[in-house]
């Protein structure tokens, strides 16, 4: 496995003294590429290294996304309380999963993180009444083709994304964790039945430890593109050490938990690169319990991860780093529909891709 | 900040060899590493920035920036320049003949979107003593006009079009580089000041004919806003001098910041503070004679 500055720096940040600034700077340029630089500063700033950055012009790349990151928080916290308010008028629950799940709840996967979209999880029968709930607070769909609008309702766990007609900020509605076409089949019942409220707000919730930290390990291992891939990584990472030191039988409950969900395979993943990559601590006994459900060619599909969970920079890639993405893209498509309709899809994608670059 | 280093400056010729390879060169408080192997970008490059330094290989780079034809068949059929930050490509490709235009338009981006230690203006700003007045300005509103001929009469350039103001002190960081002028400006810049030193002119661009012009007198300090001018050109127009409220300011301040959301109260302080410290007014004018007297009017100056 390679050597990422990186990883490096976010896991041990109180070394940043001792690095050269060259090595600095790297750390700085991966940071970029994987939207992880202002996690990276809020570790720096934790250690007490941050405001004693020699180096100003580095520092201020840091100091620079600790702003853009702490307007996100305003900004997630500010939407979560519209959408709070939003659905209380209606008597629904707010389930919020992903990265502002993680920051209205407080955890430390919070720090630093940026946003894209804000992840709600809704209960499939209510999807007609939420749509309408959701246009009612201005909340639209954004425009699309006919098959890309085909393909989210009949292929998907989620409805097209919607935009707030004013904001411009973002809503992924998922009525599942996994697509109704996908070869693992979670029960989303059994998770709505365990998610919890989070203190100070009258109607929002989270799924519950395990199931949270389920559901992003499932994300992540279901992806395609991992452009975030070190980034979900972090959150999990994040996610294990704070619930294993908060309860010392969370990693019981959470293979128990697995099971009951059809979830083993994304779990065995999770815990593997969250180990291997970023060193977390995890019971000899849980790998052991694991590993019997470790998947066929397991040693090719550890040399394709390793290459795509690191920052796609060219200074993490090798000559396998682009083929490793490319198989990985279409075993996610092939985990999530079946191959009659998986070629269509693809080539379909593709083609679409062509014609947008020719028309640069 | 203290003064800008300036070192030995290369001659053009090795400054072009420097470029093939990628070249540290300090802009302002920015260490971009450049790197190119279009002559023309080479050319107009080696040209305007001649009074900016050279930096060592061991500087710490801030962007690495490229441009450069892409690796597909745009480099022969129809060729096209790709602008990249260290690969990553944040501008739509254009034809290699605006291969220099997309080359500066590539430097703002990274400014406007990494930048954000600082609350940044879409304005002009020129400082004399360490007092600065500040033209704030949509586009076609005559402030690279009325900027280019302050900076042609004592005036020190410390941006044509991205002023960087640290929060929550509120001082200008002087980031010099060429003034962009479109359309008529040119041929009125070029009647005034027939002797500056132009880039090459790019015709039929997105925004129009666009040229690059090196400013006379780039700014090395660190300034505080002392006046600022929200100024409006018209062919026709009457000339008109009006002191505006600060509330008035204010707003039309926000609406030219790029990233004030980034910054939230404390962003709305620091426009607050430079509001307390500046006398602020709207100018409309139709030649650059009546431009210059006014803004001698209201600084005092000469």
């Amino acid at each position: 496995m390679r050597n990422c500055a990186l990883i490096n720096l976010l896991s041990e940040p109180q070394l940043v003294e001792s690095w050269p600034l060259k090595k600095l700077e790297l750390a700085i340029r991966q940071a970029y590429r994987c939207d992880l630089l202002a996690t990276l500063a809020y570790r720096l700033r934790q250690v007490g290294k941050l405001e004693s950055m020699t180096n100003e012009s580095a520092k201020n790349h840091f100091l620079s996304m600790l702003n853009v990151s702490s307007s996100h928080k305003k900004f997630i916290a500010w939407e979560v309380n519209v959408l709070s308010q939003l659905f209380l008028q209606h008597d629904k629950k707010l389930i919020l999963l992903k990265g502002a799940a993680y920051t209205i709840s407080g955890l430390p996967s919070g720090d630093g993180r940026l946003y894209g979209d804000i992840d709600l999880l809704i209960n499939k029968p209510e999807l007609k009444e939420i749509e309408s709930i959701l246009r009612q607070g201005l909340w639209l769909p954004k425009a699309m083709d006919d098959y890309d609008i085909n393909y989210y309702r009949e292929w998907s766990h989620e409805i097209p994304p919607v935009y707030h007609a004013t904001r411009r900020s973002v809503l992924d509605v998922h009525h599942a964790i996994l697509p109704p076409t996908c070869k693992l089949k979670p029960d989303s019942k059994k998770i709505l039945n365990n998610i919890v409220p989070i203190k100070g707000w009258p109607n929002v919730y989270v799924l519950s430890p395990s199931d949270m930290v389920l559901h992003s390990m499932t994300h992540l291992f279901h992806e395609g593109e991992f452009d975030h891939g070190l980034r979900d990584l972090i959150d999990i990472d994040a996610l294990l050490r704070f619930f294993n030191e908060k309860d010392e039988c969370f990693y019981d409950g959470l293979v128990d938990r697995a099971k009951e969900l059809d979830l083993v395979l994304p779990l065995y993943y999770g815990v593997r690169y969250c180990n291997r990559l970023l060193g977390t601590p995890v019971p000899e006994k849980i790998f052991n319990d694991l590993n019997q459900y470790s998947p066929k060619f397991s040693k090719i599909i550890d040399q394709l991860f390793y290459r795509a969970l690191l920052p796609h920079h060219k200074s993490c890639d090798d000559g396998f780093s682009g083929i490793s993405r490319w198989l990985l893209y279409v075993r996610s498509h092939y985990l999530r529909m079946p191959v009659k309709m998986l070629i269509p899809h693809l080539i379909r994608k593709a083609y679409k891709e062509r014609t947008k670059d020719n028309r640069q | 900040m203290s003064k800008l280093q300036t070192e030995a400056h290369l001659n053009k010729s090795e400054l072009g060899d420097l470029l093939v390879s990628g070249c540290n060169i300090q802009i302002g408080p920015f260490c971009f590493n450049i790197k190119t192997s279009i002559p023309s970008v080479i050319q107009n490059f080696s040209h305007l920035y001649t009074d900016h330094a050279i930096l060592d290989k061991q500087a710490f780079v801030d962007f690495y920036v490229s441009i450069n034809p892409p690796a597909n068949l745009r480099r022969w059929i129809r060729p096209q320049a790709v602008f990249e930050i260290d690969d990553y490509r944040p501008l739509e490709p254009l034809p290699l003949a605006h291969a220099y235009p997309l080359f500066e338009w590539g430097l703002n981006w990274c400014i406007a979107n990494k930048a954000h230690q600082y609350l940044i203006f879409h304005a002009a700003i020129l400082e004399k003593d360490g007092k600065a007045i500040l033209l704030p300005g949509e586009p076609g509103s005559g402030k690279s006009t009325l900027c280019t001929i302050l900076a042609h009469t004592g005036w020190s350039l410390m941006s044509d079009e991205l002023t960087l103001l640290t929060v929550p002190t509120a001082e200008v960081i002087p980031i010099p580089k060429p003034i962009s002028l479109k359309n008529q400006s040119i041929s009125v810049i070029k009647n005034l000041f027939p002797k500056s030193d132009f880039g090459n002119v790019y015709e039929n661009t997105s925004k129009g004919t666009l040229t690059h012009l090196k400013a006379p007198l780039p700014s090395t300090q660190v300034a505080k806003i002392k006046w600022i001018i929200f100024p409006k050109f018209g062919e026709h127009a009457e000339t008109d001098l009006q002191e505006i409220t600060k509330g008035a300011a204010h707003m039309r301040l926000l609406q030219n910041a790029f990233n004030h959301n980034v910054f939230g109260k404390t962003g709305f302080e620091t426009i607050n503070r430079v509001l307390d410290q500046s006398e602020v007014f709207s100018f409309s004018y139709s030649d650059s004679d009546t431009a210059l007297n006014a803004v001698k009017e209201i600084t005092g100056t000469n």
